[in-house]
């Protein structure tokens, strides 16, 4: 019985009965399905929905598909140990990839992009289908995966500054590729999603329940993204305490070690590339619709940069940081973007002078808590052990616990 | 002491050589372990001690000749590999997980293995033999004294229920009283099955330990035979014994 409880994110924390954490996850969860009706307009038909419309509710969707990126990103970075600069790559390629599915068309002429000039285009799109938000997803994330482990190659044996470096170097050469190739990407025009291209999600309305068309501002999208951040949290606390994650800290604390105690290194961190880079681009697919429009010029190494300073400002390895770290700055960086006017006059912190304010506060939080805010393992023992389940299940029996140093327990061995 | 001259060989090398970049420290060695055997491989600073034991543990390329483990050849494996055909080595400088727990060490040393009762028998064994590591099971690797994270080394490695037992310099910064401990229990661990080749320094009690043993320099085996005539050999008594 108690080992199904470990199943689950919070099942560790019921039967440590931590109450605090387990109470404070729930109230987060509440809160978040409640923001829409908590911001929306209680004469409206319904306050929920059209609370999704509030500016509040839209700095969360930003939040939240930042920190599926950042948890992304933190596969490599805090689990195995990997200072991976380059994560944009997927960024990029999970949101370029969702808006290629959806507005490529088949003219007389061949493929075509409905952008800029194009706009006007009509034909078959070229995928044939009324872009389902889960195959898009699987799609991005799929090709992102693999970029991941195409990118693993030259990286596989290199480690510290080597790997940010070449990661880094790689991210930009994608980067100047997606500049270029404006026929697949929009070049410096971009692309923008309109009517006739929006990816697509069952909803139930009006009594039933039919495929509607996904905007940053719909329910339908918000729901989305809150389901898409929860399986990523189970995920990566799944694979954090698998095997999988076991070999991943042996690796992140000592390569050599990892070898001499039979761990394929090599192939570990392959996994983790692949996995990294198909949240990426799950992560991509939904930036894509937030943002509506995207261009190749704006996803750049300073994306990297931002969703790395997340994970390092809430604490490299933890579920719980990450989240508030991706929380803390992005919101910032929506904040930032605000213009206030004080007595006519017009005040906003110009774009190129935010990141100033990330550093800041990065310098303020590191020089207080080096680990991060919610540093690994604080509060609750990463649970690395092959007999976790049976000592849970055989509670009273600790066998190990730090008794006086006596020769004890001789009944068993 | 000399025994089991006719059993077969756990572990063999010919002619391997093997560096670093362009620097080639082994240059072609040729050793032999039998099953059942303690054999100890002493020599100076900087002979090529521990690349010999990076080299058959496949950390490092082996660039020339042949390595043999039970008649398989392992020369070209990748480590995790070898460990799976049974030879665990303790590397220099312990190298444990700094931040996991003793017991977490520990089971990092059982990864390949599923079979979660012999887990847990060898893990009681593990403490029997050290039961400091007992006491500080719950303990971060990383804060524990110079002897107790040798112990957990010996121990993480036992952990992977190895067939060959690779050691190298398992008395380096410890306490007379300390390395007799661990040397009493390498000699246990060989009773109960376990063939070892151990790198040492300290030439007198490695010698007096093992059945035999090897001489190296500057990559090369000058010398070899059975421990007891290397102890009574002028020229090892000068170079290594201190008298
Ligand atoms: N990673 C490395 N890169 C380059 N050269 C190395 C490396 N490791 C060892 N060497 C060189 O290889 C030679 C043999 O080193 P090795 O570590 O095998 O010696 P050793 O016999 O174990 O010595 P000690 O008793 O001091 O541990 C030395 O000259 C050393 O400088
Ligand atoms: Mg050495």
């Amino acid at each position: 019985m108690r080992h199904l409880l470990r199943f689950f994110p919070l099942g560790d924390a019921i039967a440590a009965g931590r109450w605090g954490v387990v109470l404070s996850s729930v109230a987060v969860v509440a809160l978040l399905l409640a923001l829409p009706w908590l911001t929306g307009d209680p004469a409206a038909p319904s306050r929920w929905l059209s609370g999704c419309e509030s500016r509040v509710v839209n700095v969360t969707l930003f939040v939240v598909v930042y920190a599926v990126l950042a948890l992304g990103l933190n596969i490599v970075v805090g689990y195995t140990g990997l200072l991976d600069l380059g994560y944009v790559t997927f960024l990029a390629t999970g949101a370029i990839v969702t808006f290629d599915l959806l507005l490529l068309v088949r003219t007389p002429e061949g493929l075509a992009l409905r952008v800029g000039e194009n706009a006007g285009l009509t034909g078959q799109p070229v995928f044939g289908f009324d872009g389902s938000i889960f195959v898009i997803m699987l799609i991005a994330g799929t090709i992102c995966a693999l970029i991941g482990l195409l990118r693993g190659i030259p990286t596989l044996k290199l480690t510290g500054d080597y790997y940010a470096i070449v990661t880094l170097g790689i991210a930009e050469i994608v980067f100047l590729v997606y500049l270029n190739e404006s026929a697949f990407t929009g070049g410096a025009f971009g692309m923008k999603l309109d009517f006739a291209a929006r990816p697509t999600l069952p909803w139930f309305e009006d009594g039933q329940w039919r495929w509607v068309k996904l905007y940053h501002d719909t329910g339908a999208f918000y729901l989305l993204a809150l389901a898409v951040l929860g399986l990523t949290v189970v995920l990566s606390d799944r694979l954090d305490r698998s095997r999988i994650g076991r070999a991943w800290a042996a690796i992140r604390l000592d390569e050599t070690a990892a070898r001499a105690c039979g761990i394929d290194v090599s192939r570990y961190k392959m996994i983790a590339f692949a996995v990294s880079g198909f949240l990426g681009g799950v992560g991509g697919a939904l930036y894509a619709i937030w943002a509506g429009t995207v261009a190749a010029k704006s996803l750049d190494i300073w994306q990297s940069i931002l969703i790395l300073c997340a994970v390092v400002l809430g604490g490299m390895g933890s579920i719980r940081g990450v989240l508030l770290g991706s929380a803390m700055l992005f919101s910032l960086r929506e904040l930032l973007r605000e213009t206030i006017s004080v007595g006519g006059l017009e005040l906003r912190v110009p774009p190129e002078a935010s990141f100033l304010v990330y550093g800041l506060l990065l310098i303020f939080v590191m020089r207080f808590r080096p680990k991060g805010l919610f540093p690994r393992g604080s509060g609750e023992s990463v649970p690395v052990s092959v007999r976790e389940e049976k000592e849970l299940l055989a509670a009273p029996a600790h066998l190990y616990t730090l008794a006086p140093a006596e020769p004890t327990e001789t009944g068993h061995g | 002491m000399a025994e089991g001259g006719t059993r077969p060989a756990a572990l063999r090398l010919r002619g391997v050589r093997s560096g670093y970049g362009a620097l080639e420290v082994l240059k072609g060695i040729d050793l032999e372990v039998r099953e059942g055997e303690i054999v100890t491989l002493i020599g100076a600073n900087g002979a090529g001690k521990s690349t010999t034991l990076k080299t058959i543990s496949g950390l490092l390329a082996i660039r020339a000749g042949k390595i043999t483990l039970f008649g398989t050849p392992v020369g070209t494996l990748q480590p995790h590999e070898i460990v799976g055909l049974g030879l665990v080595q303790v590397p220099e400088g312990r190298r444990l997980f700094g931040d996991m727990t003793v017991l977490e060490n520990l089971e990092m040393g059982a990864y390949l293995r599923r079979d979660a009762d012999g887990i847990e028998r060898d893990l009681e064994h593990c403490f029997e033999l050290f039961p400091r590591l007992r006491e500080r099971a719950r303990q971060r690797a990383g804060s524990l004294s110079g002897g107790e994270q040798q112990m957990c080394a010996i121990a993480r490695a036992l952990m992977a229920r190895p067939r060959v037992l690779l050691l190298d310099e398992p008395s380096l910064g410890l306490a007379p009283l300390l390395v007799q401990q661990i040397f009493e229990i390498i000699g246990r661990l060989n009773r109960e099955g376990v063939t070892v080749l151990l790198v040492e320094q300290n030439a007198n009690a490695a010698l007096n330990l093992a059945h035999r043993g090897y001489v190296m320099e500057t990559g090369r085996i000058t010398l070899s035979g059975p421990a007891d005539a290397l102890l009574a050999d002028p020229k090892v008594r000068e170079a290594y014994l201190g008298h």
